[in-house]
This record gives structure tokens, sequence and C-alpha cells, in this order.
């Protein structure tokens, strides 16, 4: 099994619905015979648990990362990083599926129901990004504290992100100092 | 009755003596037995995601290295990793070799230090402080290499800080050899592994081998 033949099967399910489709072959040694294979490629979140639920059909046991998320301005950007062949040393394809959602319309399916450690992401994601995460078994927050306002989003880099209630320590110690 | 009917709840945590870090468990009890569990974790995040994006790739380098005091090598590694795959750095061979000694003398003092955790868990301190005796050794020689025994700041985008000069290759060694020896296993590692074992029975029976 390698990248293409992985890709492949994503292409013969899903065809067009995958976009931005990139391969990367890292060097896993210092001899540079070995390489770590690398897929990125974007699905629109209708699609998105479809993907997951293909991924967990096709391989056994596909490795969940994380669910990283990023604040691009017009839109918000989560990555999910899954591992195929987890653990096989020079073996490993890491798969990246980039969700785009717009700022109006920050919902998302959650996948729990696939891989129920994602919890952990979808509720990180919910706290830090304010993404709503469509049927999450649970929507409690986990890593803020009760008392953090409502409505302050830490990732975000617009009006809702931390900024006002952050201390600016550069400038606090540059007043300091005059 | 159901079985529903005989479980209680503990809560340990955030502060615990048996906790080593703020945690917040919510443990549902069967009898002797488990049957769920809730946590909360909001205690200690410190936010270094969010410090992260404020920073320099240089300064983050720092800030990952502080992710955690035990295994700072890996994080260290993994960010300059993620910077240099993003921006297409090299790495010289000698800074790979000096990385992996690096994280290979961390692993040691990483699994010893747990190694007596498990033992302080059990509630037999004497072979806690006998390992981490015996780890000692390793921090000693990250400290001849580095000049710290914990947080090394080893690593840097591209490659290493700083060379390790051949006059101090014996050092390094030496620390393996010691490990690898039968008798630092047998004896001075685990002293009294026959009580261990029979404190806690067959699932200890790996310490002796």
């Amino acid at each position: 099994m390698n990248a293409e033949s992985v890709l492949k099967g994503f292409r013969k399910e899903f065809g067009s619905k995958i976009k931005d489709i990139t391969i990367q072959k890292v060097p896993n040694s210092l001899k540079k015979k070995l390489f770590a294979e690398r897929i990125w490629f974007s699905v629109g979140r209708k699609h998105l648990h479809s993907a997951v639920e293909y991924l967990c059909r096709t391989y056994p046991d596909p490795h969940f990362a994380v669910c990283s998320g990023y604040d691009t301005g017009k839109e918000i950007e989560l990555l999910y990083h899954f591992t195929v062949n987890y653990g096989v040393r020079a073996g490993e394809i890491t798969i990246t599926m980039r969700v785009m959602l717009p700022k109006n319309d920050l919902q998302t399916d959650t996948i729990t129901d696939l891989i129920p450690g994602a919890i952990i992401s979808e509720r990180e994601m919910q706290e830090m990004l304010g993404i709503k995460v469509k049927d999450i078994p649970d929507s409690r927050r986990l890593f803020l504290d009760d008392t953090f306002p409502r409505g302050v989003f830490p990732w975000r880099k617009d009006e809702t992100g931390p900024d006002k209630i952050a201390r600016n320590v550069h400038a606090a110690r540059k007043g300091g100092m005059k | 009755m159901k079985p529903e009917d005989n479980t209680y709840s503990i809560c340990v945590g955030p502060v615990h003596p048996a906790l080593k870090e703020p945690v917040k468990l919510n443990m549902q009890i069967d009898g002797e037995k488990v049957t769920g569990v809730d946590f909360e974790l909001s205690q200690v995040h410190r936010g270094i995601e969010w410090a992260a994006t404020r920073r320099n790739p240089i300064q983050v380098l720092f800030l990952a290295e502080r992710i955690c005091g035990i295994c700072n090598m890996s994080h260290m590694i993994s960010f300059s990793r993620a910077v240099e795959s993003i921006g297409g750095i090299e790495v010289p061979p000698r800074a790979h070799y000096i990385r992996v000694i690096g994280a290979e003398l961390e692993r040691i003092h990483s699994h010893i230090l747990w190694a007596g955790v498990a033992a302080h868990e059990l509630g037999f301190d004497s072979l806690m402080h006998y390992t981490w005796k015996l780890r000692e050794n390793v921090l000693d020689t990250v400290e001849y290499i580095t000049g710290n025994r914990i947080t090394k700041g080893l690593i840097t985008i591209g490659g290493v800080r700083h060379d390790i000069p051949k006059k101090k290759f014996p050092r390094i060694i030496d620390t393996a050899q010691f490990y690898s020896s039968k008798s630092v296993r047998r004896e001075e590692g685990c002293p009294e592994r026959r009580s261990l074992c029979s404190i806690s029975g067959p699932r200890c029976g790996a310490c002796s081998s």
C-alpha cells in the first residue's frame, strides 16, 4: 500500500468531491531510502462524514491524531489528521482532510459515531473556534474553565478573539521601563 | 436489584495526593470495578498554542520545550521538524546524530522515572528511590553534554545549538554501557523484585526479567 493507491480509492469513491490533492514524500531516514508519505486534500463538509466512513471501512483502525483548526480570515479551516498503517516503520501514510467553514455558518458533522475518541478534538474545536458540531454527544467545555467568558474563542483572530481580555506582556513590560 | 443500583461515585481531584497533576475525575464505582469516568481538564490549560501564534519560531521552540519537563526533547524535535518541513530546510547529518543522542538519553531517564513512579503508586517507595538513584547517571551525562539536566535546549530549527566535542564521547559511551549492563538491570534497578512480585502478583513479572 502506498499513498497513490490510498488516493486512488478515495478518487474512485468520491470523484470530484475531493479537491486540492497534494502528496508529500518526506525522507524518514538519514540515507533517504525510507520515506513517509502524506496526503492532503480538501473535502466539503457535506462529504466529511462519508469520507471518514470510507476510511474506517477500507482500512482497519485508522488512527485519528487530532483535528486542528485555523482562522484564515473569512473562513475557518479544520484539518482532520488520520494515519493508516499506524505504527508500521516507514509504512505510515498520513491523510489530512481539510474542511473549510464560512464564518457565517460554522457547522460541521460529528465523526464520533465512527471514531468515539474524536470527541476530545470536537469539544476543543467548539470552545476554541466557536464551531457548532452537530449531534455531538457531549458539548461541555473541555480545556477552558467554566469561568472563562462566553462568546470569546481563543483561537479566533477576529472580534470574537481573546485580545480584549488578554494582557499584552510585551507592551506592559515596555510601559514599565519608561 | 439492577447492577446500576450498586454503583456509587468517587470524585478525585482537582488536587489530590494521588494525582501528579491537576485533573478532576468523577468515577462511577461498582464494588471494586470502575464502570465509568468523567473528567475535567481545565485546571492546567496554559494556552501554549495561543501564545505560540504571537511569537516567532525561535521563541516558540523554547515554549514547545516547556510543554512537558520530562519529554521536552520530543516536543522540540516535533516543532523544529514541522518548521523544517514547511520551509524545506535541510538538517546536516551530524545534527541528526546529535538529536538522536539527546533523544535517546532523554528516553532512558524518562523510562526510569516512570518505573519509579509506578513503584511509588504501588506503595513501594524504597524501589522508587532506587530507580531514581539509577536515573542520576544519565541526568549527569545530559548535564555534561548540554549544561542542563532537564530543559536541555539542544535543538534549533535546522540543526542543533551546539556540537558534542570528541572529548565528551567516552562519558556517553560509559553511560550507555552502564544502562545496558545486566547487573544494573537485575541488582541496582530492582533490588527487592521478589517482594515486589509477591505484592502485586504475576502482572509485575516483567520486572524480574
